[in-house]
């Protein structure tokens, strides 16, 4: 595999230390601990915290979702089993599934915009001169770098309904072009941000926006070490641009490709800031997804903990559903043995 | 006790109206004798606290007027207590789940703002510390009209003490009307004209009667529907039945809605601005009218660094429907009260004499637009043609259902705005969108 | 067309694509400066101005004079540089000590961390944010920075290590081995031999650990109650909601809140990129 790691992951010489093998072996001087000891020791921090703070939260959250936890309840008296009430109303709900429906068409829409576009300009980067790449990294660096909860004022500025350079474009467009494109031509003062349609329109160019310079530069890091070689080689052949992609490219960056979608994935379908600020906090039901409404039914007045947890048990095996062959492929192929 | 409360409520409603006109007529500005009922536990406690910090929460944001008054307010609790204040500032829409989050935290204020509406379900969350004790000592406290007290009551015990009343009247720009030749609208017909006329010569990017459809939205809803007879909800049978549906209330709401649907009085753009938003559209030259309250003033001035000023604006009570006088308008008002979690209850309680005695209490609510409720005061401020308006309003003035789920319908759960905005957007008709509001608040409110 | 001219054309067209490109990424970023430094009366327009005619500070000045929620946002600057700087701190100690044990050792159990580490990378935070409120308020907590940090290094250490692990296997065995021979101790060949070579890796880590604890939001927002305690993020929020429509003073509050991670971005880009090839990309 081309590798784009500073690592290699063949298991010739494998990072890990076949213990028979080694040639010499670390001293044991007094202050030493045994050999079979050290490798726990030095896990006990990382593990100390993973388990604490990661997997008792999850267990947590889990036993919560049975529970009707509400304010008494956080404040000491213990909470009442419920069974699968919480999940019940969730099910009963038309919130819950609008809400699933807004994560799950978003993620999907994003996921593809972000992985296309990125590797688009990935390409991109990898065929430019050196400073006209240079100037685009930096270039997109800045879209990269902007927090998100920055990034998401910035666009809702930008598509704000009367000031915003958004529409002032639209409206700039020839009338006869806006009209064929949109059916329209006149976009003074287009509300963006009412209607769930529009603001996961807003969402998903926030989303790409932040999300593609990432992708680019992880593709372009792909490219740079795919041997020329097997590029001249397809050039004399007289392959097209598209069938070098396909049969040289992709299937040199698959491993690449496989994990930049698995963390657009786990990114994208549980966006937080950037919807809390373009759907302006709460109120606007109909454009919750499923993070939003798990924070909603938590935090507002009253706080209803246990919904809350159980939304998020929901969102969590969605996710666990969606990346666990990805898991399972690493487990399998990569050096994780 | 629900009954009770309501009882209570609209007691209060009429008392205080009645007493307002009642003052209006005997007006005899005094504003002193307070100094010597404050100062008299400040000898005993004075060094007592010294070095310690009390947390205080005001709600809004704040203005020049607030920074100084809470900068004198502070400084007379210093000198009273010798402790410290550590302001914050919490914005309107965010009080709710600031308090949720305080609760469930533990960590929260010391003394905290309320909203009078809100009391009742904070001390069902048993949030509040009961201050029967210190109501009924302090000689300030005594001086407020005992029927002011009904939102603070609950169950026979009081948990907050009144601040400052509020009522809200429509806010409009003066110079504009006398610019386009507009007369103050006498009733609903008027009304939609004279916005329509503003936004035909102002533009469609400014707002005549600006549609509130955010946080705050149903003190800009109460009083078409109240002049057009509905209501929210009433206490029927041991529950709550909603009213939602009713001929009132939809005639209300559906003049409300098409302020934005039919007439373009306001933009379909902003169907979830709430007051704090058209205000500051409003100080940018983007609003022709819209409900508030007297506190905005200060505000508006300010950030249109008073282009928008006294000569700009002025304020008239919504007309009810026919005309027959003003519509009635959301009885609203700000309490202080101490949070329950507080380490230091007797500090805080000093901090509730000094803020809410008679000369903090009652600059706090002329200068921040509110009715003020010591009965001197209230009498002179009646006397004002300036605020004319409020007192007018407020002897027609409502409350919204008295009921600890309230504030999850009104804030949380945006039943209205919900339905408001699938009117607007055409996604419901409107019988359908109250049908569906009104199943939804019954669910809340019988919780 | 000869071959020349194609080529000269395709040149053309992937450097128009690149502009492009780079106009889509920067303007945003650029509207919202330009922004900040105009004037009420630029702002509040329907026209299309493409830079400040008339350059004002008057948004810049009022959110340093008026600061956010009664302090200087110097403040909320301070207080998310110690929250990112010390999940750093912490989190590279533990990374590495994780890293060095997966990379360096086989052991039982071994197989079962690294599979252990990828899946509660799939665990969305933002779920765990309920259980994490509740430990945090009961470990007293709340409403501390301390609190934001410990709840930072437990959500940016699963990548840390996995991260980490690669640049510590990277280093050629035969090195330490030389050290052991030459009779140096455990820690010695760690600290003056795997630690140097492995430091490009651990700022690299640091790095996106640094960005993620800067800009953490979700957290921040329901850990901290105390204004003076806020993060930028939150009491850029703040802002937002206290100031609503006023445009200018929100565009000049993020600028100044996104002009360093800019600048940081800009300065640390090649070691991240290079820390993305070794360790994101791979998995």
């Amino acid at each position: 595999m081309a590798n784009t790691s500073t690592i290699a992951r063949d298991g010739g010489s494998s990072p890990v230390p076949a213990r028979g093998r080694r040639g010499t072996k670390p001293p044991r001087g007094s202050r030493g601990l045994p050999e079979g000891v050290v490798p726990y020791a030095l896990l006990i921090p990382g593990l100390v915290v993973i388990a604490g703070l990661l997997l008792y939260p999850l267990y947590q959250m889990v036993v919560m979702s049975f529970q009707d936890v509400g304010l008494r309840q956080i404040r000491g008296v213990p909470a009442k089993s419920v069974g699968f009430d919480n999940y019940l109303k969730l099910f009963e709900s038309e919130l819950f599934w609008t809400s699933l429906r807004n994560t799950v068409v978003f993620a999907v829409v994003t996921v593809a915009c972000t992985l296309g576009l990125g590797t688009l300009v990935g390409l991109l980067l990898n065929k430019l001169g050196r400073k006209m790449s240079t100037f685009l990294v930096i270039g997109i660096m800045a879209a990269w770098a902007t927090p998100a909860i920055a990034s998401a004022i910035i666009w809702r500025w930008l598509f704000d309904a009367e000031s915003g350079v958004i529409n002032w474009a639209l409206n700039a467009l020839p009338d006869w072009l806006s009209n064929l494109l949109f059916g329209r031509a006149d976009w003074t003062g287009e509300p963006w941000l009412n209607d769930p349609v529009t603001i996961y329109l807003v969402l998903i160019l926030v989303v790409v926006w932040a999300g593609f310079p990432f992708i680019a530069v992880s593709v372009l890091a792909g490219l740079r070490s795919i041997a020329a070689e097997l590029y001249e080689a397809a050039k004399v052949d007289g392959a097209s641009a598209w069938r070098i992609f396909w049969k040289i490219t992709f299937p040199l960056l698959k491993p690449v490709f496989s994990v930049l979608t698995v963390l657009s994935v786990i990114w994208d379908f549980k966006v937080f800031t950037q919807l809390f600020v373009l759907a302006g906090g709460t109120s606007n039901r109909d454009a919750f997804n499923l993070s939003l409404y798990a924070f909603t039914q938590a935090f507002s007045s009253p706080p209803k903990m246990g919904l809350g947890a159980a939304i998020a048990v929901v969102l969590t095996l969605i996710l666990l559903i969606i990346t666990f062959f990805y898991v399972r492929q690493i487990v399998k192929t990569e050096d994780v043995r | 006790m629900k009954f009770a409360r309501i009882a209570t409520t609209t007691a209060t409603t009429a008392a205080l109206a009645l007493g307002l006109a009642a003052c209006g007529s005997s007006s005899e500005p005094t504003t002193s004798n307070s100094a010597g009922a404050s100062e008299a536990p400040s000898a005993a406690s004075g060094p007592k606290f010294a070095g310690q910090t009390l947390t205080v929460w005001r709600l809004g944001a704040p203005d020049e007027v607030q920074n100084k008054l809470m900068a004198d307010m502070n400084a007379k609790f210093k000198e009273v207590t010798g402790a410290d204040v550590n302001l914050q500032w919490v914005p309107w829409p965010d009080a709710q789940a600031k308090w949720t989050a305080a609760l469930a935290g533990g960590e929260g204020p010391d003394v905290t703002e309320f909203g009078n509406d809100q009391v009742a379900a904070w001390v069902a969350q048993d949030a509040l510390a009961d201050i029967t004790d210190l109501a009924k000592s302090n000689p300030d406290f005594q001086q407020i009209p005992q029927n002011l007290w009904g939102y603070e009551t609950v169950d026979g015990k009081i948990y907050a003490a009144p601040w400052g009343g509020g009522t809200r009247a429509v806010l409009y720009r003066k110079d504009w009307f006398k610019e386009l030749g507009i007369e103050v609208p006498k009733n609903w017909d008027d009304l939609v004209a004279a916005a329509k006329k503003i936004v035909e010569k102002k533009g469609k990017d400014v707002d005549g009667f600006a549609f509130n459809g955010g946080s705050d939205a149903n003190m800009s809803l109460s009083p078409f529907v109240w002049s057009a007879g509905g209501d929210f909800a009433a206490f029927e049978g041991g529950k709550w039945v909603g009213k939602l549906t009713e001929p009132g209330f939809k005639e209300g709401f559906q003049y409300y809605t098409d302020l934005v649907v039919k007439h373009g009085a306001s933009r379909k753009s902003a169907l979830s601005q709430n007051s704090i938003d058209i205000r500051t559209r409003f100080a940018n030259n983007k609003v022709g009218m819209f409900v508030t309250g007297g506190w905005d003033i200060t505000t508006i001035k300010e950030q249109s660094k008073n282009k928008v000023g006294d000569d700009q604006m002025a304020f008239f009570s919504l007309p009810a429907k026919d005309g027959s006088g003003p519509a009635p308008a959301f009885q609203g008002g700000n309490d202080i009260a101490i949070w329950k979690d507080t380490k230091n209850q007797e500090l805080a309680a000093e901090y509730l004499k000094v803020a809410a005695g008679k000369e903090f209490g009652t600059r706090y609510a002329k200068e921040g637009g509110l009715l003020p409720l010591y009965p001197e005061a209230l009498a002179e401020f009646a006397s004002d043609p300036l605020q004319a308006p409020f007192a007018e309003t407020f002897k027609v003035a409502k409350g919204f259902p008295n009921d600890t789920n309230w504030a999850e319908a009104n804030d949380t759960k945006a039943v209205l705005q919900n339905a408001a905005r699938s009117v607007i957007e055409g996604k419901k008709n409107i019988d359908t969108a109250l049908a569906d509001a009104n199943k939804e608040l019954e669910e809340i409110l019988n919780q | 067309m000869t071959p020349k001219t194609r080529k000269l054309l395709g040149k053309i067209g992937l450097n128009t694509a690149a502009v492009l490109v780079f106009l889509f990424a920067v303007f945003p970023v650029y509207w919202m400066i330009s922004t900040a430094f105009k004037s009420n009366e630029e702002i509040f327009t329907t026209r299309f101005i493409p830079f400040p005619t008339d350059p004002t500070i008057e948004h810049v000045e009022r959110v340093f004079s008026e600061g956010v929620a009664g302090h200087s946002i110097w403040r909320y600057m301070l207080n998310s540089a110690i929250v990112a700087i010390g999940t750093v701190l912490i989190g590279a100690v533990f990374s590495l000590l994780s890293a060095t044990a997966v990379a360096r050792f086989r052991f039982r159990g071994r197989t079962s961390f690294l599979i252990l580490l990828l899946i509660v990378q799939m665990v969305p935070a933002e779920a765990l944010l309920i259980p994490l409120f509740l430990m945090v308020r009961r470990a007293g907590l709340y409403d501390q920075l301390i609190g934001l940090i410990v709840v930072n290094v437990a959500l940016t250490l699963p990548f840390g290590i996995w991260m980490l692990r690669t640049f510590v296997a990277a280093v050629p065995r035969s090195l330490e081995e030389a050290a052991w021979i030459d009779g140096a101790s455990r820690f010695t060949t760690f600290w003056k031999v795997l630690f140097p070579l492995v430091a490009p890796g651990l700022v690299a880590t640091s790095i996106f650990t640094f960005i993620t604890a800067w800009n953490e939001f979700v957290f921040a927002l329901t850990l901290i109650s105390d204004q003076g305690s806020y993060t930028m993020p939150v009491a850029l929020r703040y802002f937002v909601s206290q100031r609503s429509v006023d445009w200018g003073g929100i565009m000049a509050a993020s600028t100044l809140m996104t002009i360093p991670v800019i600048i940081f971005f800009l300065l640390v880009q090649r070691r991240m990129v290079s820390g993305l090839v070794a360790g994101a990309v791979k998995g």
